[in-house]
């Protein structure tokens, strides 16, 4: 793994989040990330580790014991950082989620959707792509490093 | 004038005499906010109070926590939900959830 990239393996378990966050957080200050993109990615990494853990593995009696395994990647280069998630569960694309309609008054919202809808805002560009039964989203976000 | 104070692992909470007065801190992440949404709710329904949420300590929201702020808006009405302190990114990502109307953020 070279300096300009992290990667890490984690259980499909939340309770894997903090130590994930920690260990991005710690990568993106180094790496120079402006406070915006380190807020961005960390949201994305969030809700698309967070939506694996709860809908990749529905109906496999191995969910929720932690021996799926999700792999993460984040890569820096000159224009910004690409964040990588893939997992072996059920095909879902993320970009085919229903788009929430943010115009309605709080009491007809829908509660889920907005992590992903917000995800996409955030990033400059998604992929979904379903390679050899594994999932792969890549996240794109065009950044300026902080000057030291 | 706070009257009455409670305080958990995972917020603060005080009365501020008809409003609830809400301290969080650090990152408000999936697991967080899933564990503190149903003791905040119970006093919100419990008590028919507003909150007003301080995050002047708060560095990340997942969208758990806009769920939160959702179900916190159905308990209480639009307008008796604030949240103070807030950091631009956070707002940020209310306003692309089209929550900086119904919940007041400063």
């Amino acid at each position: 793994m070279s300096s300009n990239t992290l990667e890490l393996t984690a259980t499909s378990r939340i309770e894997e989040l903090s130590a994930i966050a920690e260990q991005t957080a710690a990568f993106l200050e180094r790496a120079g990330c402006i406070p915006n993109t380190v807020f961005a990615i960390q949201f994305a990494l969030e809700e698309l580790f967070a939506n694996i853990v709860s809908y990749a593995f529905v109906g496999d009696d191995d969910a929720g014991s932690g021996t799926h395994s999700i792999a993460i990647r984040l890569e820096q280069d000159p224009a910004g950082f690409t964040l990588t998630l893939e997992d072996d569960g059920t095909s879902f694309d993320p970009l085919s989620a229903p788009v929430p309609d943010t115009s309605l008054p709080i009491d007809q919202r829908p509660i889920g959707g907005l992590g992903l809808f917000i995800t996409q805002r955030l990033a400059s560009s998604i992929q979904y792509r379903r390679t050899n039964g594994k999932n792969r989203v890549t996240v794109r976000f065009i950044s300026p490093i902080e000057e030291a | 004038m706070a009257t009455a104070t409670t305080t958990q692992t995972d917020f603060d909470l005080t009365d501020t005499g008809g409003t609830w007065h809400c301290v969080l801190a650090g990152r408000l992440d999936t697991e967080r906010c899933e564990r503190i949404t149903e003791p905040l709710l119970s006093r919100l329904q419990e008590s028919n109070q507003g909150i007003t949420f301080d995050l002047a300590e708060v560095s990340f929201v997942a969208s758990s926590f806009l769920r939160l702020c959702i179900l916190a808006t159905r308990a209480v009405g639009n307008g008796n939900v604030c949240l103070v302190n807030t950091a631009p990114t956070i707002k940020k990502v209310f306003k692309i959830a089209g929550l900086d109307g119904p919940i007041r953020i400063d």
